[in-house]
């Protein structure tokens, strides 16, 4: 196969995300690859707002992303925040054949419940899920109608650009 | 790590898309595979609504052939704050000046809209991924199975 990669991505996390009780508010568990396992969730945790938080000790990911570009070993402050991460988020359908209600997806990398590390590195993935109408639900499938079945989420780490 | 690849896709465009300013008018683009200045740098042409173009300059990534293009579009929002982006779409596209039947799409061209269908900038930004994917066997590294001298023909299935 010829190679035409020009961008590189590598996945530094992939997994699934349910809520094992199907019950809106309650844990979440993570089962794959580059974040904590098992969730506990803050007291009074938004419901619609997944908190993952990176695994230290693995390759290309050790817990953290870089919060600010780098050039030539300094950070460029007027830079995007988080400029690496790529993620990709698909939602599982409540039920074979039915369709997800949560249709508003976004993330945003920080230190969401944690204390910001010296070096100011982002260590957590804040995933936002709501209806297309903007009410904050999350993905279990005893809410009115069924909102999902979990999610299924890879971060790709990108490179600096050139 | 063992390979399992079995569905080759190679990345030729990754980066952080974001609409920047009080009105969201100037568009910058942080990655690679994108061209980003002169002028065919990141265009804005309406709220959620971008043209990029793809670097001549990386290999793969002069132009792309339509059915091969594999893309992730993913909004960035602050924690805990709805995105208003319900709609995301891509379109392949090719430049002015040059024949999409002889290069192919050298420009992609991506639409938010929120739930009314009008087109919204994301809260934040827009991660990016543009994967070449592989839409059918390479002739050139095609694996020869069975006898050289098969019989060719409409009854070879």
């Amino acid at each position: 196969m010829a190679d035409y990669a020009a961008a590189a991505v590598q996945p530094i996390v992939q997994g699934l995300v349910t809520i094992p009780s199907n019950t809106s508010g309650n844990a979440y568990l993570f089962s794959g690859r580059g974040c904590t396992p098992v969730q506990t969730p803050p007291a009074a945790r938004t419901v619609g707002v997944i908190i993952l938080t990176l695994d230290v000790g693995l390759p290309g990911n050790a817990g953290a992303v870089e919060p600010l570009p780098d050039v030539n070993g300094v950070p460029l402050p007027a830079g995007p925040l988080a400029p690496l991460p790529r993620t990709l988020i698909t939602m599982r359908s409540p039920s074979a054949g039915a369709a997800t209600t949560l249709d508003s997806i976004s993330v945003a990398y920080g230190n969401f419940t944690v204390p910001t590390p010296a070096d100011g590195s982002l260590t957590q993935i804040a995933i936002t899920l709501a209806t297309s109408g903007g009410v904050l639900t999350d993905p279990v499938t005893t809410t009115t109608p069924p909102a999902a079945n979990g999610f299924e989420i890879v971060v790709f780490a990108g490179v600096e650009s050139p | 790590m063992t390979d399992y690849a079995a569905a080759p896709a190679q990345p030729i465009v990754q980066g952080l898309l974001r609409a920047i300013g009080t009105e969201g008018v100037l568009l910058t683009f942080f990655g690679k595979g994108i061209v980003l200045t002169g002028p065919f740098a990141p265009l804005r042409v309406g709220a959620g609504n971008y043209i990029l173009t793809l670097d001549p300059g990386l290999p793969g990534d002069v132009a792309i052939d339509p059915p091969f293009g594999r893309v992730l579009l993913n909004v960035r929002a602050p924690e805990g704050v709805p995105t208003a982006v319900i709609s995301k779409s891509i379109a392949y596209i090719t430049s002015a000046p040059l024949n999409p039947a002889q290069v192919g799409a050298n420009q992609i061209q991506i639409r938010l809209a929120n739930l009314a269908g009008v087109g919204v900038d994301p809260e934040s930004g827009l991660e990016i991924v543009l994967w070449r994917g592989d839409a059918g066997v390479e002739l050139t590294t095609v694996n020869i199975i069975g006898p050289l001298f098969a019989p060719q023909g409409a009854s070879v299935p």
